[in-house]
């Protein structure tokens, strides 16, 4: 059998710092390394460590996915691809002031997150909560923002006898249906500060997109939350909390 | 502090077809967060019940007394509102007001309301009524208001309660009836020293005087008027504590070596309570405790010999009194070192401080330290300090407590040693430890009776072992065997000296008359003899 050269290419270890996340074409990753490819053509088999494990190619045919619950791993003989993606991490968010119990009234936060790829089709930005309604605390809930029509509500406005939870994207990238013309949504090249609100669904929702690289300034994305308790309503009281995700995609 | 668990995962997944010989791979980017909002629990909505019972008596031409029953509160009653003919006038906390400043023979309706933290407010109670008395034609008769004035009883004070602490007196009574009046003390009958005025008409009364001198007599004396007028008033006297001070430490403590041994002598105190001295001995630096060092003595003696020593090394000392109960003295201390071959008969011996080290680096607060920091108190009393503040008078015949308020100094280790040098000889000195008390508030010493007039130098040694410094305080102390203060002290001992100094005077007077005599009569016998002999 013809003799192997080993190649490894090990290109990013520990690329990941403070609150950007960079992602490469990685054959595995962690929150502290990623390995963008192995390949080792003599000898071979299973290493491990107590954060992965790898199974090694022994030769330049054997392809395919494999990995682990904290990365997932294309292996093959120079078989990588180098689009760079990365997302900045985004803070909590707490909605101030906090919210008599009786008596009503609006809290207000918001966050940013950084997408920048080199991808020449662009990306798309997602949105989604994990559970809904997407405010809740123990068995107690703000609902879901209820929108008029099809589209975002330019204005948040919550009956007074009920207490509700919105979201609304700000940014160069926004989709078009948190775009305005100053008084609708879905409508418009206007970006109204404070304007457009959607509920925090468990489907994805997409909020930005951009059709061209954006490598390496990245664009911002500001993901603004309100949570309104009508003055008639009586909303128990708790800590609430929205666990929510965003998603990048390099297109 | 974030709690949520945040997992920023970052997923590549690779889709690939073998559909044509090709494949597509997807790249993206997960992060989760949390938005979070708190909801405070629902305030207090909820009003106090309405105060019930209200009166309102009338107590003297310009006051008019209310009380009422307390209310009740789903959480808790903060305060009651006062309505004086449906006007606020203020709140208070207390179930009862006195209305004052009103006019002479006026009718006044009040109203009460009751009030939470919430500011939720309670209607208001019913409606109560007085009329204040008419202003008296004449305070100085003892009579008058309301047109009855000679048949209402002048109130009486009674339940006259004094309770003096070092430095204040509180001072509480009752009256029969409600009075206003002036409270009044002194040290003389004169009551000089200060005045509290009660302007509003009450039955129970309290003052508070402050500023007192410990361990002194006061006169006192309460005035009451009623709002007809009539007077009462009260005398009487109280004393205020003294200050405590520990047991005294034995004096005169002196180490002085030999050729081969040190020597030790003290005087024990002279306290009936004393039992023993225990004399503790260390290599680094004066003991500060009893069980701190070894312990060459024990007894009631007043001398002792160390024999267990070395030729040059420097022995440190304190000797330590114990009382009945097991309480020890704060320490008094000496060092000695017996000289090596070919050092100086007079070798140079300074005291304590030779070995101490003297740095700038002290602990501020310790070098912001005076001598007017340090109390004085002989009898239970602070001595006061005169010569801008670095003397004081004491009595030589009463022991000396010297004392420092705990929170005048770091709570680092630190030792506090104070040296006193002798009026005759400045070169004599006698050193004690300041230590801290039992309820620690203070750092303390006391000494027995210096027993000799004359200035004693001060010199005051604070150790900051955590800086490795010393600070240095100078003063003195100004003893006087007779007297120390009191006009008549000072008198009665000028008597008795005079009176001791014409004694000596008459009994030398009749010795030089007696031996005159005797000259003068040989003188006439020898003449006689002579005259005698002639004739014969």
């Amino acid at each position: 059998m013809k003799k192997m050269y080993i190649i490894i290419v090990i290109v990013f270890v520990a690329i990941v710092s403070h609150s950007t996340h960079v992602l490469f074409a990685a054959v595995m990753n962690s929150t502290n390394y990623s390995i963008q490819s192995d390949s080792v053509n003599f000898g071979g088999g299973q290493s491990s460590s107590t954060s992965y494990t790898q199974e090694s190619t022994f030769g330049e045919i054997a392809t395919g996915p494999s990995g682990s619950t904290s990365y997932n791993l294309t292996a093959g003989y120079q078989q990588m691809q180098g689009v760079y993606i990365a997302m900045t991490a985004v803070s909590d968010v707490n909605l101030t002031p906090s919210i008599p119990s009786i008596g009503g009234g609006v809290g207000d936060g918001a966050s940013t997150v950084t997408v920048t790829t080199d991808s020449t089709a662009g990306y798309e930005l997602s949105i989604k909560a994990s559970s809904s309604p997407a405010l809740v605390s123990g068995s107690n809930s703000f609902a879901n923002y209820t929108q008029v029509g099809a589209n975002p509500d330019f204005s948040f406005v919550v009956p007074t006898a009920d207490s509700e939870f919105a979201f609304s994207p700000e940014g160069v990238d926004v989709v078009q249906s948190f775009k305005d013309d100053g008084s609708s949504c879905n409508t418009g090249v206007l970006d109204t500060v404070n304007a457009c609100w959607s509920p925090l669904t468990t489907t994805n929702t997409l909020i930005s997109k951009k059709v061209t690289g954006n490598f390496p300034s990245g664009t911002a994305t500001v993901l603004k939350f309100r949570a309104e308790s009508g003055s008639a309503h009586v909303q128990p009281a708790g800590a609430y909390v929205a666990t929510t995700t965003v998603t990048a995609i390099a297109l | 502090m974030s709690t949520t668990r945040k997992k920023i995962g970052a997923i590549i997944i690779l889709s690939i077809w073998f559909l044509t010989s090709s494949f597509t791979t997807l790249y993206a980017l997960e992060d989760q967060f949390e938005v979070r909002l708190t909801v405070t629990p629902p305030s207090d909505l909820i009003a106090p019940s309405i105060p019930t019972g209200l009166s309102a008596i009338a107590v003297s031409s310009s006051q008019i007394n209310l009380a009422w029953t307390a209310s009740t509160d789903n959480v808790a009653v903060t305060g009651y509102r006062i309505y004086r003919d449906t006007v606020f006038v203020t709140t208070v906390t207390a179930t009862n007001f006195s209305d004052i400043g009103l006019s002479a023979n006026t009718l006044y309706s009040y109203r009460v309301s009751a009030v939470d933290a919430a500011t939720n407010e309670s209607a208001q109670s019913a409606s109560t009524s007085a009329t204040t008395f008419t202003a008296p034609v004449s305070q100085q008769n003892n009579s008058g208001g309301n047109g009855g004035g000679s048949q209402i009883n002048a109130p009486v004070i009674y339940d006259v309660v004094v309770v003096p602490t070092q430095n204040t007196a509180t001072i509480t009574w009752k009256t029969t009836q409600p009075t206003a009046g002036n409270l009044s003390w002194g040290i003389t009958s004169s009551f000089e020293t200060g005045i509290d005025v009660q302007v509003i008409f009450q039955t129970s009364h309290s003052v508070t005087i402050t500023q007192l001198v410990a361990g002194t007599d006061y006169n006192f004396t309460i005035t009451g008027q009623n709002g007809y007028g009539r007077n009462t008033n009260y005398t009487n006297r109280f004393k205020t504590s003294v200050i405590t001070q520990e047991f005294p430490n034995p004096t005169n403590f002196v180490a002085k070596s030999t050729a081969e041994n040190i020597d030790l002598t003290w005087n024990n105190p002279r306290n009936q309570d004393f039992e023993e001295v225990r004399i503790v001995r260390g290599d680094g630096f004066f003991p500060n405790d009893p069980s701190d060092g070894q312990v060459v003595y024990e007894g009631n003696g007043d001398s002792f010999t160390d024999s267990d020593t070395e030729i040059g090394k420097t022995y440190f000392y304190t000797i330590f009194a114990r009382y009945q109960g097991g309480d020890y003295s704060s320490g008094s201390v000496s060092k000695a070192r017996i000289r090596l071959p070919g050092d100086p008969v007079t070798p140079t011996d300074d005291g304590i401080y030779e070995s101490l080290p003297e740095s700038p680096s002290v602990d501020p607060i310790i070098e912001a330290l005076t001598f007017l920091d340090f109390d004085f108190i002989q009898n239970g009393r602070k001595i006061s300090a005169f010569n801008d503040g670095d003397k004081v008078a004491i009595d030589g015949n009463l022991n000396l407590t010297v004392s420092l308020d705990y929170k005048k100094v770091p709570e680092i280790l630190k030792s506090m040693v104070v040296t006193l040098s002798y009026p005759d000889d400045p070169t004599r000195t006698f050193s004690f430890l300041l230590r801290v008390n039992k309820e620690k508030t203070l750092y303390t010493a006391t000494i027995g009776a210096l027993g000799q007039s004359g200035t004693y130098g001060v010199n005051i040694a604070i150790v900051d072992y955590q800086n490795r410094g010393m600070k240095k305080i100078v003063g003195g102390l100004v003893a006087n065997v007779f007297q120390a203060y009191g006009e008549d002290r000072k008198f009665v001992a000028m008597i008795r000296e005079i009176l001791f100094n014409v004694l000596l005077l008459v009994i030398l007077l009749m010795i030089i008359y007696k031996a005159l005599k005797v000259v003068f009569q040989k003188k006439k016998d020898v003449a006689r003899n002579n005259i005698h002999e002639g004739i014969y």
